[in-house]
Parts: C-alpha cells; structure tokens; sequence
C-alpha cells in the first residue's frame, strides 16, 4: 500500500475527514482501494469485543475479599512450591546426588577390580593369610614366594 | 503534568510500597471496568469473575514491575486482555486433550457438528462473529492485539493512543497497519481452512 494512504488509513476507518488526494488515489489504484476495503472489512469485526455495560455481569461486593484470599493463597502455594518434590531446585539437587553416588559407585567399582593385581599388594596378602595360618600352608606359601622370586 | 505526580500515580506508588489500603482502592476503581472487558472478549458470565480474580492477583505481584510508562488503566486493561487470550488458549488445549481421548469418528462427528453449526449461525449469531474475531485477534503478537482492542473496541484516537503508551502518532499509526494487514492475512487463512469460526 502506498504511504499516503496508509497515513490517513486510520483517518478513514475512523470515518473522520481525510485529504481529498486519499480518496483520489484510491479511485486510481485498484490494489490500494482492494487493501482499503478488504482492512475495513475484517477491523469492522472488532467491534464484536466492545464490552456491552448492560450486559455485563457486576462485580459482588465481596469481590475484594476473594481477589485478597486468592493472593493469600497465591503466596502459600509459592512458599510451599520452594519445598515441594517436583521444584526445579531440588530436582537439581536430586540429579546432581544421583550423578556423584554414579561417579563414586563407578570410582569405587574401578579401583576394587584394580586392586590385587600389583606384585605388592598379592605379597601382602600372602603374608595376612601367614599369619593365621598352619604350618603346611606356611609352606605353600613359601614355595609361592620361591617361586615368584625365580 | 507527568503521569507519576498524578493522584493516581501516588496511589500507584503507595500499592508499591506495599499499601494494602491502595491496592483496594485500585481494585475498587477499576473491578468494573475489568469485568466488562473481560465479558466482552469471553461472554461467559461464569468465568468473568475468576479471570477477573486472577487480572487483579496478576497485577498485584507485578504492581512493582509497573514504570509510570502508560498509565495504570492502559497497563491493567493489557493485563486483562492477555489473561483472557491466555483462558481461551488454555480452554482450547483442555478441549484438545479431551479429544486425544476420543476416537477418530468420535472427533470427526464433533468437529462436523461445531463447524456446520458455526458456518450456519455466522451471519445471523453474534457469539459465532465473537469467536471468529478472537481466533483473528490470537494470530497477531500481544502488542498488536493490545492496539488493536484499544482503537477498535474501547474507541480511542490515535492521538489517545499516542499518549496513553507514549509512543509516537506515526509509530501507533504503521503499528495499526501491520496488525490490520495480519488480521486481513488471518482472515484470508481461516476462511480457506476446512473448518471455520
């Protein structure tokens, strides 16, 4: 749409005087005059959602007193919300545990398949088992440890 | 004189400060006001209240959010209008989960039955008009919506409208024209679609 009309287009629907170039330009330019008509058309629909005073229902006389019990209320669910289960901040706190107790429990998983397999670590448990046990397995053991020196 | 130096406006800042006294009066000054736009975009008696009862705890937590930018009822009847358009598209989802529970034959006699009743009563029932005009109105942005409503439902001038929002008349001006443009697109839309209003 051209700029002379689009600047006295509110002019036109609002029914008030516009230049006399607004309407000559739309008597030459049948796409400006279709546009024009086809905006008054569809805005003229608006006047559907003009609020009808007669109609309309009255607000009670305790109207105040609900809007101020609903805020109450309003301000109890917030409070209530911070602890609730589904709160996006102890959801976080919840995966976040879940993430650690995962990474501790793999950690922990690793390091108990590790361990044992070191020459130092299957000597000190020989000499655990030694300790408390009878002189043939004393004798086992020796021949083990002869044998792990060869 | 500036709007914020106004009776109304240390009305405002005394509800900032947390004056319940203000907010009543607020509440009290504007209730009816509320209520009607509210009845003019939702035409159901039933639910005007509880939106209305929502309009007012909305405005209450953002009272401090308010900037002296428009004026008070410029800013509530925003509020209103949003939280009406937000009720229509939380019905509309309502109504679509509810019809994930049918079966095809189910949804499809449902949808025969609205349209066919709709297209008849367009012409002649102004509730169907309604609707058509807000399924119009939730195609274009809030702010388009906001213009839109004030110069064509509640009837201000542009030169109103300048003032009120403290935006230039030209600015409200080409603002007015996308968003009529959009409706016209809009329109163009719906009445291609298999299922109109």
């Amino acid at each position: 749409m051209h700029d002379a009309v689009v600047n006295e287009l509110e002019s036109h629907l609002a029914k008030d005087t516009v230049s006399p170039g607004f309407h000559s330009h739309l008597a030459s330019c049948p796409a400006c005059r279709a546009e024009v008509d086809s905006i008054a058309e569809v805005s003229g629909l608006l006047a559907e959602l003009r609020a009808e005073p007669e109609t309309s229902p009255q607000p009670s006389p305790f109207f105040y007193t609900r809007v101020a019990a609903n805020i109450v209320e309003h301000q109890r669910t917030d409070h209530w919300g911070l602890l609730a289960p589904g709160a996006a901040f102890f959801r976080r706190v919840a995966f976040a545990s879940l993430l650690l107790l995962a990474g501790l429990g793999s950690y922990l998983v690793t390091r108990q398949s590790d361990s044992g397999t070191d020459t130092a670590t299957v000597l000190a448990g020989h000499d655990a088992i030694a300790v408390h046990a009878d002189s043939s397995d004393r004798d086992l053991i020796l021949a083990t440890l002869a044998s792990y020196r060869e | 004189m500036d709007y914020e130096n106004t009776p109304e406006g240390a009305l405002v800042r005394r509800a900032q400060a947390g004056d319940q006294a203000a907010f009543q009066e607020i509440v009290e000054r504007y209730q009816s006001k509320v209520f009607s736009i509210i009845h003019g975009i939702i035409r159901q008696r039933n639910d005007v209240e509880d939106i209305a009862q929502q309009v007012f705890t909305k405005i209450y937590f953002s009272m401090r959010n308010f900037d002296f930018r428009s004026s008070l009822v410029t800013w509530i009847y925003k509020i209103t209008v949003n939280e009406c358009f937000d009720y229509l598209r939380k019905k509309k989802v309502r109504k679509l989960v509810y019809e994930s529970d049918m079966s095809e034959d189910e949804v499809r006699r449902v949808e025969n039955s609205e349209s066919g009743s709709s297209r008849g009563s367009r012409a002649d029932s102004a509730l169907a008009r309604r609707d058509y005009v807000v399924k119009l109105l939730e195609r274009v942005s809030g702010e388009e919506r906001e213009l839109l409503m004030l110069k064509e439902v509640e009837g201000y001038s542009v030169e109103e409208m300048a003032d009120r929002l403290k935006m230039n008349e030209n600015t409200i001006k080409v603002k007015l024209f996308r968003a009529r443009q959009k409706l016209v697109k809009a329109s163009q839309r719906l009445d291609r679609a298999p299922v109109q209003v």
